[in-house]
């Protein structure tokens, strides 16, 4: 403290010459923890109030005493208790004899000896009639907390520093501000009794701050002295004050800050600002509780209802502002912050609750762990001696290589969206998912009035951020679906194995697993994202079973349900591992397999109530309905069949080791268990090889893709063979070598079959044709015809250029698919002009027939009202319909734009909000944003 | 005891890959749920709406029909577009001069089986005679033979679109000396709502004996000949499609009267044809002296005289080929006028033979049936021009045979035989003066028709 007096008794002060009076206010409130200290500190200042006057307002806390002791009673004016800050000062200023200046003091804010000198010593310029110190944490430390304050658009008081910015003469330079803190506030005692003081309207909080905004209106000079210093304990704000009853709430503080932002903001901006302020109040409220954070969420609420019900009070404040106000906004503006800076908070803000979401173990509050990159304690330890970054970190070396290889493997998939076997392309931008789950009917060819999918949600929460771009969130799936996997898988495998680099190949294993099936070069979308997602699912349940608790449970739930509604077959296989889990962890984890299994039902709902209608439609995944065909062979050797599979006899040697695995007594419980689930993924894939689905009402019966339980399989496999590693270190030099190479033959061979390959065929970067450009500009729906007369007739309906993602698992009523179906039979049949009335009647107006069978082409050529138009590839044929869709072309009604069940968008909406409120309460519990109580320790000197 | 305790674990541990072994096995032994999508065959249409195209003129009348009354029809005339109030309508039989190129009707009804007929008198200076035709359809081919384009006998080919975008079709044309390349054959545009006729004598002039092939590229066309001699044969007749080339033929409906019968016989193919003839006739089926065994040169119309061995009643010609061959009979009963016996195939529903035809007069013709197979039954039943049934009698045909019938009915409208068996109809009149004669190949009315099986996904 001494060291900074000194520096400032060098100052040069002609004021001295002629001293200004100043009479001090010092308003005290059940503050004896640290009025000790400040009176303490009034005793040494080089420069001394002329008079003083202290306010106290009701302290029980022996505060009255001791300031009785330090002043004298005749200089001890008492208050009641609930008596504002402002009208505080008011009664101990009609005490004081007149002064050239008012010195405001707080009962937790204690002065250097140079404090009053330093800010008479700025002060003293001309056309300065407010100053502010330099103001630092309690009691003497050098972290700054203000120097000068100003309020954003929103209503945040912003003092420029950052959070625990030490004070290191960075801020020294006394500048014009908006407003100072009362603490220490130095203000011409006329402009004080011109402005009528403080407001009593706000008797706590931002009353400095509209201080000093209407005595910048009145045409005056606000400045900061940094020569004097301050130190605050903050008491009222960081409710470390001890509270009776009359205090100001909680809520008072923003109420505040929208009373000052509208009492002050002029015309004609206060009508945007008042509507703006009270919609975002709103969307504040929302997003406090989705960041859990309730109290002051309803803090915000009654801030809002206290400032909007009373706006008589409004008017008043804005009309007694009027008559002081001699400068305009405009000549001020720059004493406020840019306008950007609120969005940069709230920016802040959303960082923070998804760091808490997705890290929670970064932030204070206990909540889930990671699953993305991060450091594990163990990952973090550099190792001694290691020189390369291999050593020190190899599974942060490893993901840096898996996604290298990733984009090397890709590479004929970085050129644009992402199109081909069963993966549709995106939409347009995210609008087209939201879309999609909102709107009431779907415009897919035919209208459809279904249920919209609902990994339809996540990929438009995904894409929201790139809203244009919504192909960036497919591309990132499929392309680095391999170094995705690896790091749920690692995560996973941290819990299951404490064996370093064992457990990274097994990780690298099961990721080039996923590819390994073909999923991602048959654009199975569906079938990556659950694979990403399975080790998320185990290792939550994992932990639920160590840890059991309805957090965790719903958390599975939560997963199992993102699995399911990628790939439907995810929740029969989350079905089995929870009985084994069940079965495994007995009856003390009951209940929470209840929360675990009713979860993912109830936010797949009606959704997977409609897909259930049909049992084996579980077995369609997000994207088109493209059958799979895998043998029982394929499926023995983790492959599901079809384009893009790599070569079955590298699982050869993980069926070797797994069933070896079983050998080690030690380790036998484990590997059983990893077996028990590989069980299951090989019991579920191969029972897809004996049924049967139909997408859509009379359309062709699919044969299932079996990429899931066979991912499952592997996994299950390849989990029994790191479990039994303990077993195997201890062993002969050529055991460990010989287990090694084999172990090593999968992910090395699969990783290299995979660079060569590449992740592409049939799925591809650029958007596949499905009609004529020409033909899909049309305005109207395109009927495609394919097949032959003779061996029946393929037919589809698509929407300008085809359907995006989404909207393949939209089927049309089966009243529209008969009559479309029927319609197209008789045109094949009789050529007529009626059934073309009919097919324009159904939003119709081309067909276009992609590899013409030629009698086909005959039939359609008979009929009148179409018309022959050109077209891209010799072998394919478009007609047009002469009166367009809709009518025109014949007979036909026109067929009314079908509607949804009125409930449908209510059971969307409240749908989302299931999501919405699961991982809601998932999310650590916040509590009240008020900063931590200053301690009393003194800062040591360096 | 740790041995066999050692034991037992071992293999409750390898009961795990052994419960995987028997899960594969069984899903072996259990069918596959994953089939190949199997071939759809086309099944049969109710047909609900049906167009035809008739020639029309001022000496031609149409007449128009169904098996069961529609539920409303249209008749445009061309090219005026205007509608004929006449043929409207699809619950009477219609009758009526068209003053137009030609006439569209367009019928709609649950299976009525709309059928449309044109006649007339040819003026003298075209050779006269007694035309009577079908209104065909739209066609997708037509086969058309016992055309000529010189020697006085001259061919027309008319075309209708029956819709609004224009057609196109290609001709190939074929004489006695092989295929002719014709000039302008190919993409003959046919504009919307009207009839081209196309004078064979301009795309291949000087030709006798012609064969031609209707191919439809686009559009919505229907094809029939308008046949005029003034030569050795006089008369004139309107020719209808063939049957397509095949290894089977039957030519039906040849009339009485053994003079002036000509077999022409198309070879689209490369390939030489040998084909046997034999005569389908009252008594039987047999191989007339003469025409045991015909050679057709590949891509060749020729025509062979019927000789007197084949016998003067009405009969059928069967022909067997070992290449694919069309034919039609021209026929000269009298001097005065003749006819074509198409080749056609055997009746698959209810067919219609038009009595009344306006000033043609409503003199019931005679029936031509015969059954190339088995032996069969035909019932004929003649209705008034509302629709109401006057009289039904049922005709035999004995196997491998002809028979002729006049159904005695007066006042009928037109006739409706439904056949059981397969049989092969035709229709002869004699009307219109001394010696006019025109043949009526009869074909099933469009009830059904094979629609393909149509799949939505």
């Amino acid at each position: 403290m001494d060291e900074v007096g000194e520096e400032e008794v060098g100052a040069t002060r002609h004021w001295l010459d002629d001293p200004p009076s100043v009479g001090a206010v010092l308003v005290a409130h059940n503050g004896a923890r640290w009025l000790p200290k400040v009176l303490a500190s009034f005793t040494h200042m080089f420069h001394a109030p002329t008079a003083w006057q202290v306010v106290d307002v009701g302290s029980t806390d022996g505060s009255t005493e001791l300031l009785v002791d330090f002043f004298g009673p005749e200089r001890v004016t008492r208050a009641p208790v609930g008596t504002g800050f402002g009208d505080a000062v008011r009664l101990g200023v009609a005490e004081l004899p007149p002064t050239d200046w008012l010195w405001l003091l707080h009962d937790d804010a204690s002065v250097l000896p140079g404090t009053l000198a330093g800010l008479l010593d700025t002060a003293s310029s001309p056309g300065i009639a407010l100053v502010g110190p330099k103001i630092r944490e309690w009691p003497s430390l050098r972290r700054l907390l203000e120097v000068g304050l100003t309020i954003t658009s929103t209503g945040a008081r912003e003092t420029g520093l950052e959070t625990g910015e030490p004070d290191a003469g960075q801020h020294d330079r006394p500048r014009d501000v908006l407003a100072v803190n009362t603490a220490g506030m130095l203000v011409r005692r006329d402009i004080w009794d011109e402005l009528g003081g403080l407001d009593p309207d706000l008797p706590l909080h931002f009353d400095d701050i509209d201080f000093g905004w209407r005595l910048a209106r009145a045409g005056h000079r606000t400045r900061t002295a940094p020569t004097a210093v301050l130190f605050h304990a903050e008491s009222s704000r960081r409710s470390t004050r001890a509270h009776v009853p009359g205090d100001q709430p909680h809520w008072e503080q923003r109420r505040a800050a929208l009373h000052t932002l509208l009492a002050n903001t002029p015309m004609p901006h206060f009508v945007w600002q008042y509507v703006r302020l009270f919609v975002g109040s709103l969307v504040r409220v929302v997003g406090l509780l989705v960041g859990k954070d309730p109290e002051a969420a309803g803090d915000e609420l009654l801030a809002l209802r206290a400032t909007y019900l009373h706006p008589v009070r409004l008017l008043r404040a804005r009309r007694r502002r009027a008559r002081t106000s001699r400068r305009s906004h405009r000549e001020i503006r720059d004493l406020f912050p840019p306008y950007w800076l609120p969005y940069q908070h709230g920016y802040d803000v959303v960082r923070e609750t998804v760091t808490a979401l997705v890290k929670p173990e970064s932030v204070l509050s206990a909540g889930r762990r990671s699953t993305t990159l991060d450091q594990a304690p163990d990952e973090a330890v550099d190792l001694d001696g290691g020189p390369s970054l291999l050593l020190r970190r190899p599974w942060l070396v490893t993901v840096a290589m898996l996604v290298v290889l990733s984009a090397v493997a890709g590479r004929s998939l970085l050129g644009g969206v992402l199109d081909g076997g069963a993966l549709l392309p995106p939409p347009a931008t995210a609008g087209g998912w939201w879309g999609l789950l909102l709107e009431g009917s779907h415009d897919v060819g035919l209208s459809s009035t279904a249920l919209p999918p609902l990994f339809a949600l996540p990929l438009a929460v995904a894409s929201t951020p790139v809203w244009f771009a919504p192909g960036l969130v497919v591309t990132v799936l499929m392309v680095f679906a391999v170094p995705l996997a690896a790091l749920t898988a690692h995560r996973l495998g941290r819990q299951i194995s404490p064996h370093r680099i064992p457990r990274l190949v097994w990780a690298v294993a099961y990721a080039l697993a996923v590819v390994a099936t073909g999923a991602v070069a048959q654009g199975r979308i569906g079938t990556v994202v659950t694979l990403v997602v399975l080790p998320i699912v185990v290792n939550t349940a994992w932990q639920l079973a160590e840890q059991p608790g309805w957090q965790l449970a719903l958390r599975l739930g939560i997963w199992i349900a993102v699995a399911a509604s990628f790939a439907p077959v995810a929740l029969v296989l989350g079905l089995a591992g929870l009985l084994v889990l069940w079965w495994s962890e007995g009856r003390w984890v009951r209940r929470q397999l209840v929360v675990a299994l009713v979860t993912p039902l109830v936010l797949l709902g009606p959704w997977l109530a409609q897909r259930a209608l049909r049992p084996w439609q579980l077995w369609w995944e997000a994207g088109l309905p493209v059958g799979g065909g895998a043998e029982m062979h394929d499926i023995v050797l983790g492959r599901a069949g079809g384009p893009g599979a790599a070569p079955s006899w590298l699982s050869v040697a993980l069926l070797v080791l797994a069933v070896l695995a079983l050998v080690p007594r030690e380790t036998r419980g484990g590997v059983q268990l990893a077996w028990l689930v590989a069980l299951i993924g090989l019991g579920v894939a191969l029972a897809g090889t004996l049924v049967t689905y139909s997408p859509t009402d009379g359309a062709a019966d699919v044969v299932p893709w079996v990429g899931v339980p066979t991912g499952l399989w592997v996994a299950g496999l390849l989990t029994a063979v790191l479990l039994a590693v303990p077993a195997v270190v201890d062993r002969s030099r050529p055991v460990v070598a010989a287990a090694v190479v084999t172990a090593l033959v999968l992910p090395i061979g699969t990783a290299a079959w995979w660079v060569v390959r590449g992740s592409d065929d049939p799925l591809d970067d650029q958007p596949r044709a499905i009609v004529p450009a020409f033909v899909a500009d049309r305005p109207g729906s395109t009927l495609i015809l394919t097949g032959t007369i003779a061996a029946g007739v393929e037919a589809r309906v698509v929407r300008g250029d085809g359907p995006f993602l989404g909207q393949e698992a939209v089927a049309p009523s089966a009243d529209d698919t008969e009559r479309v179906t029927r319609a197209v039979r008789r045109l094949l049949a009789q050529s007529t002009a009626a059934e073309v009335a009919e097919l324009a009647a159904a939003g119709i107006d081309a067909v276009y027939a992609p590899s013409a069978d030629p009698e086909l082409v005959r039939r359609v050529d008979a009929t009148p009202t179409l018309e022959p138009s050109g077209s891209d590839d010799p072998d394919s044929r478009v007609w047009t319909l002469a009166g367009g869709a809709g009518g025109g072309a014949g007979t036909g009604d026109v067929a009314e734009e079908p509607s949804a069940p009125w409930w449908h968008r209510p059971l969307v909406g409240l749908q989302a909000l299931l999501w919405l409120v699961a991982i809601v309460l998932t999310a650590p519990v916040r509590r009240r944003a008020d900063p931590a109580p200053l301690g009393d320790a003194e800062e040591v000197p360096a | 005891m740790s041995g066999p305790r050692n034991l037992i674990d071992v293999l409750k541990a390898a009961g795990l890959p052994l419960v995987a072994v028997a899960l594969v096995l069984v899903a072996a032994l259990l069918p596959a749920g994953g089939t190949r999508d199997a071939d759809r065959p086309p099944t049969t249409v109710d047909v609900t709406q049906s167009s035809y195209a008739c020639p029309a003129g001022s000496v031609i009348t149409v007449a128009s029909g169904q098996v069961a009354a529609g539920s409303g029809a249209t008749a445009t005339a061309l090219p005026s577009r205007e509608p004929d109030e006449a043929l409207s309508g699809a619950t009477a039989w219609r009758t009526g001069i068209v003053d137009g190129q030609g006439v569209v009707v367009d019928q709609q009804g649950q299976a009525s089986g709309a059928v449309g007929f044109f006649a007339g008198t040819a003026p003298r200076s075209g050779g006269g005679g007694l035309v009577v035709g079908s209104c065909p359809g739209v066609v997708d081919d037509a086969w058309l033979l016992g055309l000529g384009s010189g020697n006085r006998h001259l061919s027309t080919l008319i075309l209708t679109n029956l819709a609004g975008s224009p057609a196109a079709v290609d001709l190939t044309l074929w004489g006695p000396e092989g295929r002719i390349d014709a000039v302008d054959a190919d993409g003959v545009v046919i504009d919307p709502y009207s009839v081209s006729r196309i004078r064979l004598d301009e795309l291949a002039a000087g030709e006798p004996e012609l064969a031609v092939h209707v191919e439809r590229r686009r559009g919505s066309v229907s094809a029939v000949v308008n046949d005029t001699s003034t030569a050795t044969f006089k008369g004139t007749e309107p020719v209808s499609s063939a049957t397509p080339p095949s290894r089977e033929q039957v030519v039906g409906g040849l009339v009485e009267g053994a003079a002036g019968r000509t077999l022409m016989v198309l070879n689209p193919g490369t390939t030489t044809a040998r084909v046997d003839v034999e005569v389908v006739g009252d008594k039987g089926t047999f191989t007339p002296t003469g025409l045991e065994q015909i050679t057709v040169k590949g891509g060749t119309v020729q025509a062979f005289t019927v000789p007197a061995s084949a016998g003067a009643g009405a009969q059928a010609l069967r022909l067997t080929s070992d290449q694919p061959v069309s034919a039609t009979v021209r026929m000269m009963p009298t001097t005065d006028d003749f006819a074509y016996a198409e080749s056609s195939t055997p009746l698959e529903g209810p067919a219609v033979v038009p009595v009344a035809l306006g000033d043609q007069g409503d003199d019931v013709p005679q029936l031509v049936l015969t059954a190339p197979g088995a032996a069969a039954t035909v019932e004929v039943q003649a209705f008034a021009a509302d629709m109401t049934p006057i009289r039904a009698s049922t005709v035999t045909v004995d196997a491998g045979t002809t028979t002729t019938t006049t159904p005695k009915v007066s006042g009928a409208a037109y006739l409706v035989l439904r056949p059981t068996g397969e049989v092969v109809a035709a229709a002869t009149y004699t009307r219109g003066g001394k010696g006019a004669v025109s043949s009526l190949a009869l074909a099933a009315a469009p009830l059904r028709v094979l629609g393909p099986q149509v799949r939505l996904r």
